[in-house]
């Protein structure tokens, strides 16, 4: 016969199994079992436990730290009164308290989870004993009790149901499972969680009534287990919490290394010991941040009413960090939905943002994947297809790559080093040789593969100077006179108008009227139209654009015929000015230093810089052409390059940038 | 000396609630012409009404598997039960002894001092110190935790008791924990805990491949995982409640006197936490 559990045995069996009867056990059975395995219910954490958690927040080093220094003022303040050391001193010792408490309720909020379990458990219950039908503690009932469910019951022990009366239960309490189940006695095969006829604790009883035989009692049930867990498991401290740790280590370190120097130069320089100590602990207080948890506490509350008024209710303040950095929540119950797995929808190239669906593409690209993946394959009796285990990623490439060509026993057999993911890095690689070839592949983020790949923002930067410099010499060579004009053809009328005092030539204002429409034309291009938007973006991040999957090199390209086409409009316009002449090249790089004023990212910056640019070109040319040489003017946009990516790196009104390293 | 069948399982006579001839019983089952040999020594505080109903109800289960039952009631030779045992089972490695530990602990331990305990030591046969949490589980766990540690001659003395329950078995989580000192522990990097791990992935392939090699068990049924951490036990009933496993199937304590006065033992600390059954092996391989 095949081993079986309880679940999986007839309801007659089940009696005899649990060592029990039908008319319940007698009341020295009872009693010997409870002495066995206990009261029925779930552990509470030990009596001194909430002490020991205090003495923890209150006895730490930060904490001890900030005694120290409560201590020394009031000695201080004990020594010269008047100076506020006193007041000091209760402001250090109320934050050191203060920060202990809140981090005691923090805990101990955690530590409540085991009590609202508990109260699933019901009070009281009615079993059979001895032949009789009695109500007893449920804290009393140890396996092999026969237990009576009526409607309404919560249940308070695993037991299996030798009989039922159209029972239904609501298991949510274990499984999360909305829906009621109906409940019967016949055997069940597969997991004991799934099984249709076992009443499990903390559950309740929506319709019916049924007689079952108790196995499990107290922290050996389901409900016991899930306790036991919300016990256990570690709560690992977050980021935040490592980096706060880790400043305070280092800042102490310097404090006490310069505490010491302190205290040394002191008694060699012939002060009083006592003076010496104080003023070296004096030392040591200032420089430890005594109120850097205070801060952190007051900013992730402040963070968390702000997500309040947002309807996130954050319980825990620690998740707000966690909040901040997560850009996407998916949720889903697994099991319901999903079953833990990946599979491979489509595969799509980076750069062009197409699916790639060429078997002569993906085939090595799939390859590639593999080498740089950890999987590994194994055939059961009695199965069809291999079984692949290793990450769900990993698993899911092994997997298409079997649909498509078959197994890729010999990539993964011909793959002689693998290394593993790295987080910080965020990649995985390895090493493909099978004799003939030798492959090295590399999976993991875009961000990170990126830099890996393509051509860097410099050689695009050579590249526009080596065309410029090309088609200079081009148009040299064509028309060799270095300036030419537009003769009595003039593209904008040449009138003057008044304007109050000033007499200006009409064609500047035409030029002006010009540049605020394409000023204007542009501001809304880039503002509303997908492709503008896409540029911004594009300019923003690159790779960030490239994993939402727009077409980058479509972007670019636009951008660079918006740039021709501005560019020449802007030496049209110039030109109708003055002359046409090789010169205007140079006009390109005054425009440089504009954007560089204006700031690389804001078009009002570059609209306020070009005025100043002008106007500084030309009161300089004026005034310092009489003190210097005559092409002086020409460099006074380059010295304001010089000097403001000295002073104001970002421009007047470039958004400035904190990256994170 | 007791004349036994044909698969040598033998087990000590239960006489707790939470019945460990259970597994004693699905042991032997699960071979032709299964037969189990019920020991047990006479020390006068049994009653002999109780007994003879154990050994009834061990009887019908018995019947139920198939299993042949063989009792032997044994008179107490000396001081101990232990020499009795002894002389009783054959001495080596193709014979299997299955006995339990205290029901509570109350503050002795639930293998310390025992007669499981001392029989683990002996190396007389092989032998499996159960105890019982979930008695729902009928001596069937199907879903196994293995916690190993990284020793020279790999697997090989877990593989006998493995063997008998290998046709049962439906999941075998491997679990290796590397142990790291608290203060290290508290600070120890992603990539630090990387570089502790490759070499206990290693070893845990390495007891995969032994059990595909030994069992034939299929590499679906397997995983394995290296844990790095300051509190080995705490570990191991994590990885039991979170992998859901029925029975954590540990080996005996390698630990002499003054190491486990110095370290504590791991033993203990599971077989008091678990929240599922706990069986302690030491095979001979």
């Amino acid at each position: 016969m095949a081993a079986a559990q309880i679940h999986e045995v007839a309801a007659s069996d089940v009696l005899g199994l649990l060592r029990s009867r039908s008319g319940g056990l007698t009341a020295f059975e009872v009693e010997a079992r409870r002495h066995e395995v206990g009261p029925n219910r779930l552990q509470p954490p030990s009596r001194w436990r909430w002490l020991r958690i205090l003495a923890k927040h209150f006895i730490n080093f930060f904490s001890l730290l900030l005694y120290l220094a409560a201590i020394v003022c009031f000695v201080a303040d004990a020594i010269e009164s008047g100076m506020g050391m006193g007041l000091l001193g209760w402001a250090l010792l109320g934050v050191a308290v203060l920060n202990g408490l809140f981090a005691f309720a923090q805990e101990m909020r955690a530590e409540r989870a085991m009590e609202a379990l508990r109260r699933f458990l019901p009070q009281r219950v009615r079993v059979c004993r001895e032949g009789t039908e009695r109500e007893v503690l449920a804290d009393d009932l140890v396996p092999g009790d026969v237990l009576l469910l009526a409607e309404g019951d919560r249940i308070a022990a695993d037991a299996r149901l030798v009989e039922t009366e159209d029972l239904l239960v609501n298991n949510a309490p274990l499984t999360g499972e909305s829906r009621s189940q109906p409940l019967k006695t016949g055997a069940a095969k597969g997991r004991l969680i799934d099984s249709p006829n076992i009443a499990f604790a903390g559950c309740s009883v929506l319709r019916g009534n049924g007689t079952a035989v108790v196995f499990a009692t107290g922290h050996r049930t389901e409900l016991g287990k899930i306790a036991a867990l919300s016990r256990d498991v570690r709560r690992p401290l977050s980021p935040l919490q490592r980096e706060t740790n880790r400043m305070v280590r280092v800042l102490t370190l310097i404090a006490v290394v310069m505490g010491l120097i302190f205290f040394a130069v002191g008694v060699a320089s012939g002060r009083s010991l006592w003076i010496n100590i104080v003023f070296m602990l004096g030392i040591i207080v200032a420089n430890v941040p005594e109120g850097l948890l205070p801060t952190i506490t007051l900013a992730l509350s402040m963070a968390s009413l702000r997500m309040a008024k947002k309807q996130v209710l954050v319980k825990t303040l620690e998740a707000v960090e966690s909040l901040g950095a997560v850009h996407v929540i998916c949720t889903d119950k697994t099991g319901t939905l999903t079953r833990n797995e990946l599979a491979i929808a489509a595969m799509v190239d980076p750069i062009q943002g197409l699916p790639i669906q060429a078997p002569t593409a993906l085939r090595p690209l799939l390859k590639a994947a593999l080498i740089a993946s950890e999987v590994r394959t194994g055939m059961s009796p009695g199965d069809s297809a291999p079984h692949w285990s290793g990450d769900p990623i990993d698993v899911a490439l092994a997997q298409r790559y079997a649909e498509l060509f078959g197994p890729p026993d010999a990539i993964l057999a011909e793959t002689r080093r693998h290394f593993p993911f790295d987080l910080a890095k965020r990649r995985e690689a390895g090493v493909f040789a099978n004799g003939t070839e030798v492959l090295f592949a590399i999976k993991g983020a875009w961000e990170s593969l990126r830099p890996l790949i393509g051509q860097p923002i410099l050689s695009l930067i050579a590249v526009t100077l080596g065309i410029g410099y090309f088609l200079e010499g081009l148009v040299t060579f064509i028309w060799p006179a270095s300036t030419a004009g537009f003769g009595d053809k003039h593209i904008f009328p040449r009138d003057v108008i008044h304007i109050g005092p000033a007499v200006v030539s009409q064609e500047y204002v035409w030029v002006m009227v010009i540049c605020i429409v394409i000023f204007l034309l542009l501001t809304l291009f880039f503002r509303f139209h997908k492709m503008g938007i896409a540029m911004r973006a594009t300019a923003d991040d690159q790779m960030a654009v490239q994993a939402c999957g727009i077409p980058v090199t479509r972007v670019f390209s636009t951008s660079w015929m918006f740039a021709c086409v501005v560019a020449a409009i802007g030496g049209v316009l110039i030109s109708s000015i003055g002359s046409i002449s090789h010169g205007l090249v140079d006009t390109g790089l005054k425009a440089f230093s504009v954007v560089i004023l204006g700031g690389l990212d804001s078009f009002v910056g570059a609209v306020v810089a070009g005025p100043i640019i002008g106007l500084a070109e030309s009161y300089g040319g004026g005034y310092l052409t009489r003190f210097l040489w005559a092409g002086v003017r020409d460099i006074i946009p380059f010295l304001i390059i010089i000097i403001v990516m000295v002073i104001k790196p970002y421009g007047l009104f470039g958004e400035k940038r904190i990256e994170r390293i | 000396m007791i004349n036994h069948g044909p698969v040598d399982v033998v087990v000590l006579v239960p006489l707790s609630n939470l019945d460990y001839g259970h597994y004693a019983v699905q042991l032997a089952a699960g071979h032709d012409d299964p037969t189990l040999t019920a020991v047990h020594v006479r020390d006068g505080r049994t009653k002999d009404t109780m007994l003879a109903e154990k050994l009834q109800r061990m009887r019908q289960e018995c019947e139920h598997h198939g299993v042949q039952l063989v009792v032997h009631l044994l008179p107490r030779v000396g001081r101990s039960p232990l020499d009795a045992i002894r002389s009783a089972v054959p001495e080596g490695p193709e014979h299997y002894l299955v006995c339990g530990t205290r029901a509570q602990g109350r503050g002795r331990g639930f293998l310390n001092g025992t007669t499981s305990e001392q029989l683990l030591r002996s190396g007389h046969c092989n032998v499996l110190a159960v105890r019982v949490v979930q008695p729902g589980l009928l001596g069937s766990p199907r879903r196994l935790l293995l916690p190993v540690t990284e020793r020279s001659g790999g697997f090989r003395s877990g593989l006998p008791f493995l063997r008998l329950f290998g046709p049962q078995v439906s999941h075998l989580h491997i679990v290796l924990v590397a142990r790291v000192g608290r203060g290290r522990f508290r600070v120890l990097s992603h990539e630090g805990s990387e570089r502790l791990r490759s070499p206990g992935q290693a070893y845990c392939e390495r007891v995969e491949r032994e059990i595909v090699e030994q069992l034939g068990l299929g590499s679906k049924v397997m995983d394995a995982q290296v844990v790095v951490s300051d509190e080995i036990p705490r570990e191991i009933l994590i990885a039991a409640n979170k992998t859901k496993s029925r029975l954590i199937y540990m080996g005996a304590s390698e630990r002499n006197l003054p190491q486990r006065f110095l370290y504590g033992s791991p033993i203990e600390q599971v077989l008091r936490d678990a929240t599922c059954d706990v069986a302690i092996y030491r095979g001979i391989a």
